[in-house]
């Protein structure tokens, strides 16, 4: 329960410091929505950039960034706090509460599903991608009281744009990690959503933007990805931001909003490399738009000057920092290929490449053509946000007075995800924004449709689809997930302990370490320091797991032993179990078959199938050479 | 006349509209319908 208290002040305090900014350039707000999502999202990146630059100065201390915040939130209140009261109190009362029943259905239907995901959310952090990168990096920040160079620390994505990390360490700095996923979560899924209603009412009323929102929202894409510490949520709010203000600038053509636009694009590019696409899009479209419009080309070129220095001065921390350690600001794209792509995918997913068609069914559906089942390592968009996105076209006149608009949504949703097909694991939460801009189109296509079926029968359609993608998509209904929400129901109601949670649940995951090997570990000499030789996350033991991705491409045996000694590493961790799915990481079974079969290593401790073994500073025989044998045996097999 | 056509015009596009949604849906719920209905069966022979 703390953590959601202070997760309402952070918003507040955010909303009054992004607010206080975003006013300084006399930016006009529409509505609320739009001043809320704007200052909430400015208050964050803000927040976020300060914190980056007291992480580099190796000022990460919880005691300090809380006095920061509270000493500013208090100047904030008594400068704003009762005007901006006074605003919301006269927004609220302006609100019309009256809507039809088949929207208020949807509403309810959503509002639940919110309530959910913030129950869902309060429990504690087990996506494996954020144990083993997102969250492990923030708190290896945190303990380190600095933003340090992870090299063997974690895995390459410690040199990737650190916006939504930084926001996870000022969870556990602020509280706990349960507040990370809170912030990166919860809130940021809340706020692009938010984005998606206030993109949407720029060009169509309440009722068809709340349709779009909550289409957006209940993708089965998000539901998981609420339920992490992961940065795609993050990436979404920002970019949905920078596309609000676009969108504003597209209607008003007061250049303000698109200098103030390119912020938050800075903020987005400093999450994820994939909002690069966004800012190439859109100097494109800048640049075509200003001169169908006959602008002087001078003009023109000071304009995307403009815009193009604010976006990388905000988003240029990360990349700089990147670029001082790696040598490449993108790492590992420029200095090592795509390896994520050849790592993950291989070269012979190549006919994925061609088949851009079939891309979009799979993403969409979750199937391959036609109904053969597709497993893409993400959950799919789901067919709702295009059910009725043909009825953009019945009409010339809804497409007159928006065309620019549609044709630069749909525009961008085809060349980032053209771009995702390319360069990228085939994941829909890679073009995340994309698809919010598509479901604000929703909106319009639902003004078009009314036209030609009766308003009722779209909402039962409506209502009956989002109740089934809720509960069977999103939720999971499914015998393996059921017994999981029961756990968590009991852990919310105290019934049982976070321990025993995470036992039952995180603990018997192959690539998470087991919990009688964590209990072995909290009780370890304080300077142990561990190496996994495989990708097993070790989050919650109270000693670093120390993982690096790809080390077995660049060392041999002798090498490995010089660097573990060069680090201070005195243990390796191996498990059996992984083992077999690790090749598609590159790693060689041989290599870690000399590790462990090497007369230094001796065999301390296993659990299951999990063991760990101690780094002899001179090479021991011992009985325990028996068992690394048995390894040997099992790895043959 | 006109409101006549009208009303076709919505009858129709309304079917069309049901259809393509139970479409999309068929495919993307494939699996839990695939299931559903083979436990109907089940159900059915045990009666």
């Amino acid at each position: 329960m703390i953590e959601l208290i202070i997760l309402l002040l952070l918003i507040i305090y955010t909303y009054l410091l992004g607010k206080k900014i975003l006013n300084f350039f006399k930016v006009n707000f529409s509505r609320l929505s739009e001043s809320v999502i704007l200052s909430v999202s400015m208050g964050f990146g803000l927040l976020v950039t300060f914190l980056f630059f007291l992480g580099i100065a190796g000022l990460f201390y919880s005691w300090l960034i809380r006095t920061i915040i509270v000493v500013s939130f208090i100047i904030l209140l008594y400068l704003d706090g009762r005007k901006e009261f006074e605003i919301l109190k006269n927004s609220f009362k302006d609100i019309n509460w009256k809507l039809p029943f088949g929207y208020w259905v949807l509403l309810i239907i959503c509002g639940l599903y919110i309530l959910f995901n913030l129950i869902n959310c309060l429990t504690p952090v087990s996506n494996v991608d954020s144990l083993f990168v997102y969250l492990n990096h923030a708190r290896l920040f945190v303990e380190n009281h600095s933003i340090y160079n992870i090299d063997w620390g974690g895995i390459a994505a410690s040199y990737r744009p650190l916006n939504a990390i930084i926001l996870n360490s000022l969870g556990i700095l602020l509280y706990s990690d349960i507040l990370s996923q809170l912030i990166t979560g919860w809130l940021m899924g809340f706020l692009s959503a938010l984005a998606v209603y206030s993109i949407s009412r720029n060009f169509a009323n309440r009722r068809m933007s709340l349709i779009a929102a909550i289409v957006f929202y209940c993708i089965p894409t998000l539901s998981w990805l609420i339920f992490s510490t992961k940065i795609d949520m993050t990436y979404a709010a920002f970019e949905l931001c920078f596309w609000l203000l676009f969108v504003k600038w597209l209607y008003s053509k007061d250049k303000k909003y698109l200098f103030i636009s390119a912020v938050y694009l800075g903020f987005a590019i400093g999450t994820k490399y994939q909002a690069l696409y966004a800012l190439l899009f859109n100097s494109l479209v800048v640049l075509i738009i200003m001169v169908f419009e006959r602008i002087k080309f001078k003009d023109v070129i000071i304009i995307l000057l403009i815009f193009f220095s604010f976006t990388i001065l905000v988003c240029a921390p990360s990349y700089i920092r990147s670029l001082i350690l790696t040598g490449d600001p993108v790492y590992p794209f420029l200095s090592k290929g795509n390896y994520i792509k050849e790592s993950i995918l291989h070269s012979n997913n190549s006919s994925n490449h061609i088949n851009y068609f079939h891309f979009q069914y799979q993403l969409i559906f979750g199937k391959s053509f036609p109904l053969k089942p597709y497993s893409i390592g993400d959950r799919p968009i789901g067919f709702l946000v295009f059910i009725i996105l043909p009825a953009l076209f019945i009409s010339r006149s809804t497409i007159a007075s928006h065309k620019k608009t549609i044709l630069i949504f749909i525009g961008y949703y085809l060349f980032s995800s053209f771009m995702t097909n390319m360069t990228s694991e085939h994941f829909p939460r890679h073009f995340l924004p994309a698809i919010g801009l598509i479901s604000s189109l929703n909106s319009l296509s639902f003004r078009e449709i009314k036209k030609y079926i009766p308003e009722s029968l779209i909402l039962i359609v409506f209502n009956i689809c989002l109740i089934t993608m809720v509960l069977f998509a999103d939720i999971g209904l499914g015998p393996r997930i059921r017994p999981r929400h029961l756990l968590k129901l009991k852990l919310i109601t105290g019934e049982i302990k976070k321990e025993t949670y995470l036992e039952e649940t995180v603990f018997k995951e192959p690539r998470l370490l087991s919990g009688g090997m964590i209990k072995y570990i909290n009780k370890m000499q304080p300077d142990t320091k561990i190496f996994a030789l495989q990708e097993i996350s070790g989050y919650y033991a109270q000693k670093p797991i120390i993982i690096k991705r790809g080390f077995v491409d660049t060392l041999n045996c002798e090498i490995f032993f010089n660097k573990c000694s060069e680090y201070g590493i005195t243990h390796l961790l191996f498990s059996k179990n992984p083992l077999f799915e690790d090749d598609y990481l590159g790693v060689h079974y041989q290599f870690i078959k000399d590790i462990i079969s090497d007369p230094r290593c001796s065999l301390e401790y296993n659990y299951g199938d999990q063991y760990l073994f101690r780094i002899e500073k001179s090479p021991v025989t011992s009985k325990n050479n028996e068992d690394n044998f048995n390894i040997k045996q099992y790895m043959e097999y | 006349m006109q409101k006549l056509s009208d009303k076709s015009i919505k009858i129709i596009s309304s079917i069309l509209f049901i259809l393509w949604a139970a479409f999309c849906y068929y495919i993307f719920f494939y699996e839990y319908i695939h299931y559903a209905f083979s436990l109907l069966i089940k159900i059915i022979r045990g009666i």
